[in-house]
């Protein structure tokens, strides 16, 4: 049954591999040309699911008017308003978990109120770190108002429950909330020290 | 007719690529924390070996022999990319806990295996039969896994919760370490069934 393959002439080896080469462009171009658009779109739905997610009402679009402020390079905002008032501001922050980056979305009042919080994305030890995910973690953090005391879990004299031995993963994931909070508020009181104003919050 | 039949049964049973043959270790020990996810594995690696079982068993007579495994290489990862993209369009969620075990799909054995040692040198339709067994078997045995850790370590069930949350699980089974353990003792289980059925 098996007929023999052709002879590994250089002829023969470099159109083969050409032509093989050649065939796998076409396919590849051709997946990609479909796919592109409905990746992109994906991911913006699960972006604005996540807004809707942590702020409840809003009819601008967050997504288009993203903002970055250059002395937090790593946060995003999205600022969110219903019939041309500001509502809130929902923020991507991330910081160093257990084992990889934690990466939440806080949505937050423009009194700078936590609404809701999402974990994005997160790499943490499945059943002990991973439950930063959980309920009973993030309700917690609804409607607090992290000034003047600042996002601390109970060990380091904040309010949080941390979740059991699971202190580094619910340590990092306060971080990243107050990351927001002293972003937030130095934009607020965009005429004061900048760093008067993080150290401050932090150091409460 | 036989033939056919005993051909598919290979790849699950005698020549399991997993129990008996020990190909693919990656994505088994790193995808299958959960059921579903060692069904989506398995179901991507199926689609991934019966793509380049077809076309290497099409293009067997015009790929010298010398140049046969980078012309393998190229087929193989053409195909795994149009499945990660596709993935990615269409399923975003499963693409999500998949995520780096889908490239790698390109350097498991198991596919390369299937090229070199049966479609390069069996006809296309043999080929098909033998791609859609293994992988069969393939899926088969990453589900099983998959359970097996999900069970013991979640306590759930293709993520249907059966004990109630909070309550102690055997952790140990989703952890990469726990992996280790949970083949061990399917891959005993597996020849002792064997051995028993052969007597």
């Amino acid at each position: 049954m098996a007929e023999k393959p052709i002879k590994s002439s250089f002829l023969n080896m470099f159109f083969s591999l050409t032509g093989i080469a050649l065939m796998a462009a076409l396919v590849l171009a051709y997946t990609y040309g479909k796919t592109k658009d409905l990746i992109e779109q994906t991911r913006l739905k699960e972006k604005k699911a996540a807004v809707n997610k942590v702020i409840p009402s809003f009819d601008n679009n967050p997504l288009k008017e993203m903002y970055t402020n250059k002395d937090f390079p790593a946060l995003k905002f999205y600022p969110a308003r219903l019939h041309n008032t500001a509502v809130g501001t929902a923020v991507v922050s991330s910081v160093q978990g257990f084992s990889d980056k934690i990466k939440i979305m806080a949505g937050f009042t423009t009194n700078i109120k936590i609404i809701k919080i999402v974990v994005l994305e997160q790499k943490e030890t499945p059943g002990l770190g991973s439950k930063i995910q959980n309920s009973s973690f993030l309700k917690q953090f609804r409607g607090l108002k992290p000034q003047p005391s600042a996002v601390k879990v109970k060990k380091d004299g904040g309010n949080i429950d941390a979740i059991t031995a699971a202190t580094i993963s619910s340590r990092a994931f306060c971080q990243a909330v107050q990351k927001a909070v002293n972003a937030l508020q130095n934009k607020r009181s965009d005429y004061t020290d900048t760093e008067t104003c993080a150290t401050e919050t932090s150091n409460e | 007719m036989n033939k056919i039949i005993k051909e598919f049964n290979k790849g699950i049973i005698k020549e399991n690529p997993i129990f008996v043959l020990l190909l693919g270790m990656c994505p088994t020990l790193g995808v299958t924390g959960t059921a579903a996810n060692g069904l989506g594995m398995g179901l991507a690696t199926m689609a991934v070996l019966i793509g380049s079982n077809i076309v290497i068993s099409i293009l067997k007579r015009v790929i010298p022999a010398k140049v046969r495994i980078p012309a393998f290489i190229i087929i193989i990862a053409s195909f795994v990319t149009v499945i990660d993209l596709s993935l990615n369009a269409y399923f975003p969620v499963l693409y999500e806990k998949l995520g780096i075990f889908i490239p790698l799909i390109v350097v498991n054995c198991l596919i390369l295996g299937r090229a070199e040692g049966y479609a390069s040198k069996n006809s296309l339709f043999m080929s098909i039969i033998d791609a859609a067994g293994m992988g069969c078997g393939f899926t088969i045995a990453l589900t099983l896994l998959g359970s097996f850790r999900e069970i013991l370590g979640s306590g759930s069930f293709f993520s249907m919760q059966f004990v109630p949350e909070g309550s102690p699980t055997f952790l140990f089974f989703v952890l990469p370490g726990g992996a280790f353990i949970a083949l061990g003792i399917l891959i005993a289980l597996f020849n002792k069934m064997q051995q028993l059925s052969r007597e």
